[in-house]
């Protein structure tokens, strides 16, 4: 068992150092896989390992994966993200700090449509920014509230993030999608609550009520892209699509929007925009098919058995341990990317949870939302480097201005620990 | 050389990614449109995913694009970067070696499994398929060595690696 905790040791070690995170999986598991045969260099174990590797990948659940990324990257092209601003902005415009307000809800519509908060804080963000230092917001409070804003992304279905964990632990892909709508819109309606107490506080500017004759126009060009994440879970939940079939239809849907709809570009682009995707989605993979690999190993070696044995010596409390989790993946997320983490953690992590009784679901959307808020912390946070480049903000001010919303977040999962019904009853009542 | 042969896996790689695209389509319009079901749509699919991916390992590689944790590394002084990478690549290429020799025994014992929608395809093409892109990334790795030991390149990582996938 050492040895085993060892080779979890080397894992990490090569994590930390800067070593490919796929290939840190790989590597671990040929030389856990040697130390279950007895020998580093035993050919059963090359092969276990190739074997396994190949048949994580056979999966056609996983090929949702790439879909939805095309779909993403295609929604972000075209002025898709201008014209959804544009309506939103307009719907809010009565309300104080209606841009604050807009900021949040386009990013709803916009993780409807893609899964990642760096398409969003880039793509949206610019957009954001723009129209919020053009009305006198300040810019430390748009930078907040446009960093925070980006994290429903992976958050609210389609989700890169939540297909990843689905395939790791072996649950439906729709009961996740399901589960993530409420504490996405939790999120959502938090970070409306701060930005309409600032704007109270702060009196920041009030717009007139828009006619239905600037509506209707903004509405129009709009609409299309809006739709998309109708398509996607009204598909899945009649039961016309797949999860799969359901991303390949939103980026059949995205790439006919900015082919023919608004002719935003052309086969090339759609050509280099399908590499691009391929090289994503391998990205995402190497990790995936290791990690399971990796997680194999380990449970031949029985090491989630001794570390289930190690929790339950601390508590026999499945609240406290999940207080537990939520303090080990707010370290991880500091340092890690979510869906690398997720892929890592869930095979070591959800068998210990099984011994707590706590459902799967409920687990899986736990962790992908706490891993998120590493997007806005240090030393990483990727949204944070992305919106330096568009806000004018240091990484240091960014940081600032993004922590009321990391607490923000952190009540809600809080709130999510103690009250699962939030997270299972959607999934529970249509499914 | 090596460039070109990029590119033809490249190609490759694209083709059997579109295909895999037409395909998952393909089986939503034969069901509901057409009222066909064609089950060896999914099984097709599938295959040009796991050879698709397979080559976008090898590609990401020769990209930089394969996820680090950044942290530490970027901390470190252009000399130190320069051997940690060369002991990345060695290790990069054991772990290859392995992988390898995993795929080859694969490929015998799989010569006779044939795919169940698809009876032409042997189950052992996908090992051989591993085989070919382990080479190309082995290929790029010791490219990679090359420079780092003759001081051309400082670093196997570049500064945007590190990704919120």
């Amino acid at each position: 068992m050492i040895i085993f905790a060892l080779i979890v040791v080397l894992f990490l070690v090569l994590l930390l150092i800067g070593f490919p995170v796929g290939f840190a999986a790989g590597l671990a598991s040929f030389i856990g896989g040697g130390l279950v045969y007895g020998d580093i260099f035993d050919p059963r174990a090359s092969a276990m390992i190739a074997r396994l590797a190949l048949s994580s990948m056979d999966n056609f659940l996983l090929l949702a994966i790439p879909f939805f990324i095309l779909a993403g990257r295609l929604m972000n092209f075209g002025g898709i993200t201008e014209r959804m601003f544009g309506l939103v902005a307009l719907l809010v415009r009565p309300i104080r700090g209606g841009l604050g307000h807009a900021n949040v809800l386009a990013s709803v519509l916009f993780a409807g449509m893609s899964g990642s908060a760096t398409a969003d804080a880039v793509g949206l963000g610019q957009i954001e920014m723009k129209a919020m230092l053009g009305q006198g917001y300040q810019r430390g409070f748009s930078a907040g509230v446009t960093a925070a804003s980006s994290l429903i992304g992976p958050i609210l279905p389609p989700s890169i993030a939540l297909v990843a964990y689905a395939v790791q632990a072996e649950v439906s892909v729709a009961r996740m999608f399901f589960a993530a709508i409420v504490p996405a819109f939790m999120m959502a309606a938090v970070y409306m609550a701060y930005v309409a107490y600032r704007a109270r506080k702060e009196n920041m500017p009030i717009g007139t009520r828009a006619k239905l004759a600037e509506i209707w126009p903004a509405f129009r060009v709009a609409i299309l892209p809006i739709l998309t994440p109708f398509i996607i879970m009204g598909g899945i939940y009649s039961g016309i699509f797949t999860p799969t079939e359901a991303a390949a239809v939103a980026a059949l849907y995205a790439a006919l929007l900015g082919l023919v709809v608004y002719r935003a570009y052309g086969l090339g682009r759609l050509a280099r925009e399908l590499l691009g995707t391929l090289i994503d989605t391998a990205v995402i993979m190497v990790i995936i098919i290791f990690t399971t690999a990796f997680g194999v190993v380990m449970i031949r070696a029985g090491v989630p058995g001794a570390m289930a044995d190690f929790f339950v010596s601390l508590t026999s409390n499945a609240t406290v341990l999940l207080f537990l989790m939520l303090i080990l993946w707010m370290v991880v997320g500091c340092f890690m990317a979510q869906t690398p983490a997720i892929l890592i953690l869930t095979p070591i992590l959800l068998p210990i949870t099984e011994t707590y009784g706590i459902d799967p679901i409920h687990f899986g959307i736990l962790m992908t939302l706490t891993l998120t808020l590493g997007l806005l912390t240090p030393p990483v946070g990727m949204v944070l480097y992305a919106l330096t480049r568009v806000t004018g903000l240091s990484f240091r001010e960014l940081v600032v201005v993004s922590m009321p919303y990391v607490w923000l977040t952190l009540a809600v999962i809080v709130i999510l620990i103690f009250l699962p019904g939030f997270v299972t009853f959607l999934p529970d009542l249509l499914l | 050389m090596i460039n070109a042969l990029t590119r033809v896996v490249q190609t490759l790689a694209f083709t059997m990614f579109a295909a895999m695209f037409v395909l998952t389509l393909a089986q939503v319009l034969f069901r509901y449109a057409l009222q066909i079901p064609v089950p060896w749509t999914e099984e097709a699919a599938r295959a040009l995913f796991v050879l698709a991916t397979m080559s976008g390992i090898a590609l990401a590689y020769q990209k930089r694009e394969h996820i680090i944790v950044d942290v530490f590394y970027d901390s470190l002084s252009d000399k130190s970067r320069r051997v940690l990478s060369i002991i990345f690549a060695i290790a990069i290429l054991a772990f290859l070696v392995l992988w390898a020799r995993g795929a080859i025994g694969l490929i015998e014992r799989n010569w006779t499994v044939r795919l169940i929608t698809v009876s032409w395809f042997r189950g052992a093409y996908y090992y051989i398929w591993e085989l070919a892109m382990i080479a190309l990334l082995g290929l790029y790795v010791l490219v990679d060595l090359r420079d780092l030991v003759t001081g051309r390149r400082t670093s196997l990582h570049t500064q945007e690696q590190e990704s919120d996938l």
